[in-house]
């Protein structure tokens, strides 16, 4: 379970102090499904770093399975994300100088895991990528590479999946296999998930639906964006 | 190999240009000093063996007076006082006509005292398989080792033609000697005779140089110094090495900081690739981070990526440093031999602590250079994986702090070089935060010449050349630390360059100060310094009656061994008119002549430094007739050795040295009278076989200043391979830089832009950056230059000099700055022109 109380961010530029997130509240429970719209700078992404420890709030505590994320330092935060977080960028961001195989080996070897080669295969086969093992992401297309990141994000088994816009970057068709995919991957293996996104597309998966404006989260039923 | 190691590898290998030029970078700062300590070393060693060869086993030497021991004394010790573990020795030196500048060591030695202290000659059965009645009573005969005699093209029986002491004698071979592989080394350039035949070759008739002891216990020693007549001193085997390391100690220690300098210059090279990894790969990092890499694991990876430069570039730097240090041991033992002493040096030797040196410096070079972009990389935050690209760090906003830091590190360098202190490290220490210092000033003097240039280059060169001058400043965090490691290189030039060129000048108006006589005669010497063979008095009365002569100077230069230490006596004979040759640091000049004239010494600058001496101290010379005390009168300039030298008058000098002959004549000629038809009658002179040189006064400067231009010529070569290292960081910063502003200049290519505007874009950029280094070295040069003359030359040799600001190499240096960026950016400029902008739009 994730529990954010009271949280408050705010960034000072030159002598104006600018709000970003504002005694922000919410509870997500295990295999929930949680997205999350909003305008560009209210303040979404910066609600997934503090959720992932990449970022502390002003005021606020963050809780996950019951540890304080947010008394904990730096490292212990790291890794937090290493364990229980898998994430997923916008831009794919695999890492250029490893080929497919060798970047799903990079969170197993961060967590410990030896003998890993089933698992990448079965995840490859789960993502349909079977044949591109032994690709670098250069050769991979823009829906490929965010299928690899996918299988990334989830190889080490972590409880909690964090999505900054995972279709933003592809087009239509591609974007809605992507949303396929996360639904096959993360929803039906009951995994939690907090996504950020623009897209109406994957409201089919969410179980909650939130909207962030001035700082704060305003539950929006499922049914008015379906309509 | 975990996944973080094999991607940094892999980048490594993806970034070949980067990769190779840090490589190179760092192999040339380690071949360079690794070559240097290559080169000192295997002089050194090179002496040390010819002093081994010559030592043998024995433990101590008796040395005598300056004009050696007499063999009565020898035969005393021995007969009289039973002393069986003694050997007379004399030592010359053997030059051959037509064989180069090789130089051969003549060793006479008793064939019948010397089982115990060279074996290669007790055992003549076997080892000399030359005729034993011909070494011993053969006129002029000598044995030499298979290899002397193979590299003469000669054989046993063989008569060969040879100099000793300016004296032309005909040597006969006699026999050989085989040599086995403990003596090969021992035995090269060695010519053996009995020690009869030595004393007749270079005409110490009844006198010997040393008589070599083995000393078994402490109880031994004492007992010897019991019954050492006065005026005769034990010394132990190993001072004569001692005593030459001392003599070279400045020396190699300012061509060893100089090397340094190229090692500095190769780690900006290494930071700023370091530095531009990182900043390259910051989404990389940033993504690293947010699934989960520890800080720490970053900073592990980037010092792991540079240890593997490190390694890499140091191996390549032994290799090439092999190489390099034939050639510099070239000009390092010429060096020697004009100004210490005589050595031949043939073979290269690496001893386990040069290898040690280069390897801690190759690899601690490296890694301090990583630590700033290692620590840059571990503070990149997990956010920065959510950009799309990372912008310029922001640098600008570091500037004001940067300066003030670069101020404060300035002052601290200046502080350090003010201690008072005579230890040359230190004093090159304190140079490394003023190098600092400039180089944290860097950005905010390129803003500076960007806010002045923009205008400029817009004006001449369209929107073109202000995005070009612009991109400096916007990229600034890449940019500063090329155009800091151009400039060090160049300031380097200027400041050795300009150090030179006031020492030069110095040693001019010196030179022509002090040689003021119209002809110079000597014996031919060996050492281009001093003259280690000399003219009969016969010679100087004959010079002074001629009657084109209207006066005469003469000195006489021996060697005092005390205290383990050799000083540098000057018998002078010197006319009225040449005092005023004589410039005074210390003593009222008309004051220290009358003094002199009454026995005080007169001491050179360098000696006085080295000494604590100045005027009114006294000083203990070993005189023939023991120790004695004198006062120092005065203490005069002189470029002539960074040793030292004391003079005295030589009337008084007869009474404390019983030696005979002088070194040198310097001649007025009278008015009215021919120069030319002097220096013929003086060639007409008879000397008894003795060669001499005459010489005028313009010959006797202008190879004075040739021996100066060969002393500085490593130093020179030295700042050419800095600049060369810098050159390679330019070449690669640039290289880096238009790479990463690939999609940029897409962008401008997409718009209209036509390759050769591009081309010339990048151009421009390349000579203001060139032209930012050149201006900065100015000053950073001048700075260097002024602490040379003034900190480091003082300290290491005693000198003052005086300084000068040289505006042809200003000028040179600017040039210099602008050819190795504009021929560094040429590459790149060309590159990015042909790149298709559909690409670079693609390949961001």
């Amino acid at each position: 379970m994730i529990e954010l109380s009271k949280i408050g961010k705010h960034y000072t530029e030159g002598n104006t102090k600018q709000n970003v997130l504002k005694d922000l509240d919410l509870t997500i429970s295990d295999g929930e499904i949680i997205i999350l719209f909003g305008k560009s700078g209210s303040g979404k992404s910066t609600l997934l770093n503090i959720i992932s420890g990449i970022d502390l709030p002003d005021e606020g505590s963050v809780t996950i399975d019951g540890a304080k994320v947010t008394g904990l330092s730096e490292k212990e935060r790291t890794l937090i994300r290493r364990n229980k977080i898998g994430f997923i960028f916008q831009f794919f961001n695999l890492i250029p100088t490893l080929t497919v195989t060798e970047n799903l080996q990079l969170p197993l070897e961060l967590n410990g895991i030896k003998d890993g080669d089933d698992k990448i295969t079965a995840i490859l086969n789960e993502v349909g990528l079977p044949d591109k093992a032994n690709s670098f992401p250069e050769k991979l297309s823009g829906g490929e590479q965010q299928r690899i990141a996918i299988a990334r994000a989830l190889i080490h088994n972590p409880a909690i999946i964090l999505a900054d816009e995972p279709t933003g970057n592809l087009d239509y068709e591609t974007g809605l296999q992507i949303v396929d995919l996360l639904d096959r991957v993360v929803k039906q293996k009951g995994k939690t998930m907090i996504m950020v996104t623009h897209s109406k597309d994957v409201i089919g998966l969410a179980d909650k639906i939130y909207s962030m404006k001035d700082g704060k989260l305003t539950e929006t039923l499922k049914e008015a964006y379906l309509e | 190999m975990n996944s973080l190691t094999r991607s940094s590898l892999r980048y490594l290998i993806k970034h070949p240009w980067q990769f190779g030029l840090s490589i190179l970078g760092i192999a040339m700062g380690v071949a360079i000093v690794v070559s240097i300590d290559i080169a000192n070393h295997s002089s050194g060693k090179a002496f040390n063996l010819s002093m081994n060869a010559v030592a043998g086993k024995s433990t101590h030497q008796i040395i005598g007076t300056s004009e050696g021991i007499p063999d009565s004394i020898y035969f005393n010790l021995r007969v009289r006082d039973g002393l069986k573990n003694i050997a007379p020795v004399i030592e010359s030196y053997v030059s051959i006509p037509d064989s180069g500048k090789k130089i051969f060591k003549l060793l006479g030695v008793d064939l019948f005292a010397e089982r115990p202290f060279r074996d290669y000659l007790s055992n003549t059965g076997t080892s000399i398989d030359g005729e034993l009645k011909d070494f011993l009573t053969g006129p002029n005969s000598v044995v030499l080792s298979n290899g002397s005699l193979a590299e003469l093209k000669m054989k046993v029986g063989d008569s060969l033609k040879v100099f000793i002491g300016g004296k032309e004698r005909t040597l006969y071979i006699s026999g050989k000697i085989t040599e086995d592989e403990r003596n090969t080394s021992t035995l090269e350039n060695l010519f053996i005779c009995d020690i009869a035949t030595a004393q007749e070759l270079t005409g110490k008739i009844n006198r010997i140089d040393y008589i070599d002891v083995i000393a078994g216990s402490a109880d031994e020693e004492k007992r010897l110094r019991s019954i050492l007549p006065d005026g005769y001193d034990l010394q132990k085997s190993g001072s004569r090495s001692q005593t030459a390391e001392q003599m070279l100690e400045a020396f190699n220690i300012n061509l060893q900081s100089l090397s340094l300098l190229a090692l500095i210059v190769g780690l900006f090279l290494i930071y700023n690739t370091m530095t531009f990894s990182v900043v390259r790969r910051k989404v990389l990092i940033g993504t690293l981070r947010s699934i989960g890499v520890t800080s720490n694991e970053i900073t592990t990876m980037v010092i792991r990526e540079a240890l593997i430069i490190g390694i890499i570039g140091t191996a390549a730097g032994f290799l090439a440093a092999y190489f390099i240090s034939k050639y510099l041991l070239i000009f390092i033992s010429q060096t020697i031999n004009d100004l210490y002493y005589v050595v031949s040096v043939r073979e290269i030797y690496i001893s386990p602590m040069i290898i040690a040196k280069g390897i801690a410096l190759g690899i601690f070079a490296t890694l301090l250079s990583a630590i700033k972009p290692a620590r840059e990389a571990s503070s990149v935050h997990p956010r920065s994986a959510m950009i799309r690209s990372e912008q310029e760090s922001s640098l600008l906003k570091k500037v004001p702090a940067m300066s003030i830091t670069g101020l404060a590190t300035i002052i601290a360098g200046i502080l350090i070089l003010l201690i008072p202190t005579k230890n040359i490290w230190l004093s090159y220490f304190g140079i490394l935060p003023i190098i600092i210092g400039f180089a944290l000033l860097t950005p905010v003097i390129i803003i500076l010449v960007e806010k002045i240039l923009s205008p400029l280059f817009k004006y001449l060169f369209g929107i073109t050349g202000k995005i070009a001058s612009r991109s400096i400043v916007q990229n600034i965090s890449r940019t500063y630390v090329a155009i800091a490691a151009l400039s060090l290189a160049v300031a380097a030039t200027v400041g050795v360059g300009t150090m030179i060129s006031s020492f030069r000048s110095t040693v001019i108006d010196w030179l022509e100060s002090r040689l003021n006589a119209d002809i110079f005669i000597s014996a031919p010497s060996l050492v281009s310094r001093r003259n280690d063979a000399v003219l009969s008095e016969d010679l100087l009365e004959k010079v002074r009656a001629l009657d084109e002569v209207a006066d005469i100077n003469f000195y006489r230069e021996i060697e005092i061994n005390q205290d383990e230490k050799t000083y540098h006596l000057i018998s002078s004979g010197i006319s009225q008119r040449n005092h005023s040759g004589f410039q005074f640091k210390e003593g009222e000049p008309a004051d220290a002549w009358k003094r002199f004239e009454e026995g005080e010494l007169l001491i050179s600058e360098p000696f006085a430094y080295r000494h604590d001496l100045e005027v009114g101290s006294m000083l203990a010379l070993k005189t023939d007739n023991g120790m004695r005390e004198f006062r120092v009168a005065g203490v005069y300039y002189d470029y002539a050795s960074d040793q030292g030298l004391v003079t005295m008058y030589h009337t008084h000098f007869k009474k404390h040295w019983n030696v005979k002959g002088v070194s040198g004549i310097s001649a007025y000629v009278k008015e009215g009278f021919d120069l030319n038809t002097l220096k013929e009658k003086i060639q007409m002179l008879d000397t008894d076989g003795q060669q001499i040189v005459v010489r005028s006064f313009k010959f006797l400067r202008d190879t004075s200043i040739e021996i100066f231009d060969r002393t500085f010529l490593v130093a020179k070569v030295l700042q050419l391979l800095s600049v060369i290292v810098a050159f390679i960081g330019i070449l690669s910063s640039l290289m880096s830089l238009q790479l990463e502003r690939k999609r940029e200049l897409g962008i401008l290519r997409a718009n209209g832009l036509l390759p050769s505007q591009l081309f010339g874009m990048v151009g421009i950029q390349t000579v203001m950056m060139g032209l930012t280094a050149g201006l900065l070295a100015l000053p950073l040069g001048n700075v260097l230059a002024a602490i040379l003359v003034y900190i480091i030359n003082k300290r290491s040799f005693g000198w003052t000099m005086q300084f000068d600001l040289i505006p042809s190499i200003m000028i040179e240096a600017i040039l210099l700055s602008l050819f190795a960026a504009i021929l560094a950016g040429l590459y790149p400029a060309y590159k990015m022109s042909i790149t298709s902008p559909a690409n670079a739009l693609r390949e961001e």
